[in-house]
């Protein structure tokens, strides 16, 4: 993200607290449910999906907003499970 | 010695098959300036590497209705929520 945004601020918002980040209400509704996804998916519910639709996402958005999410719990597990380290170098990219 | 980049061991360059070296580790060095770590340690199974790669490489940069700032955001927030700092 921070390569992306050139927004290290941003990202470091997100990180610490998305929902004081300054980010559109479609944004919020995207992070809100990831983090659902991420900390109690059998939770999610039909409800979660027309919170999404309502905030613009249409249900190829939704689809790629949860393969995302499933992306990163899968990596983050990978790494959290097996001891991985990023390179140095990542924490001055985009700084 | 060099420091520990995972608990499991991670493959020497010249057992890493030209399909890895090839589709992934030169690319992307040419882009950052160096290979990811994570192409590193998971050429342990570099056939489960390559067929992650292709698949995080269209769900990150391929064609979406999220720009890609925001399926950033969505990699930032899940990552924190895991407590994860890969």
């Amino acid at each position: 993200m921070r390569l992306l945004t050139k927004d290290a601020a941003l990202a470091d918002q997100i990180a610490a607290d998305y929902s004081k980040a300054p980010i559109e209400r479609r944004e919020r509704a995207m992070l809100d449910f990831a983090v659902k996804v991420t900390r109690a998916s059998q939770e999610c519910t039909e409800a979660d999906v027309e919170a999404l639709r309502a905030a613009g996402w249409t249900d190829e958005d939704v689809m790629d907003i949860t393969e995302t999410a499933a992306m990163f719990n899968y990596t983050n597990r990978l790494a959290n499970a097996l001891g991985w380290v990023p390179n140095p170098e990542y924490h001055s990219l985009g700084r | 010695m060099k420091d520990r980049i995972s608990w499991l061991r991670v493959p020497d360059e010249d057992e890493v098959p030209a399909e890895v070296r090839e589709e992934i580790w030169e690319p992307v060095s040419e882009k950052l300036g160096f290979v990811p770590n994570v192409a590193r340690i998971f050429a342990l199974r570099p056939r489960h590497l390559v067929g992650w790669w292709r698949y995080y490489d269209e769900l990150l940069r391929g064609e979406s209705g999220l720009s890609r700032a925001q399926r950033e955001m969505i990699a930032v927030a899940v990552s924190a929520a895991n407590d994860c700092h890969y």
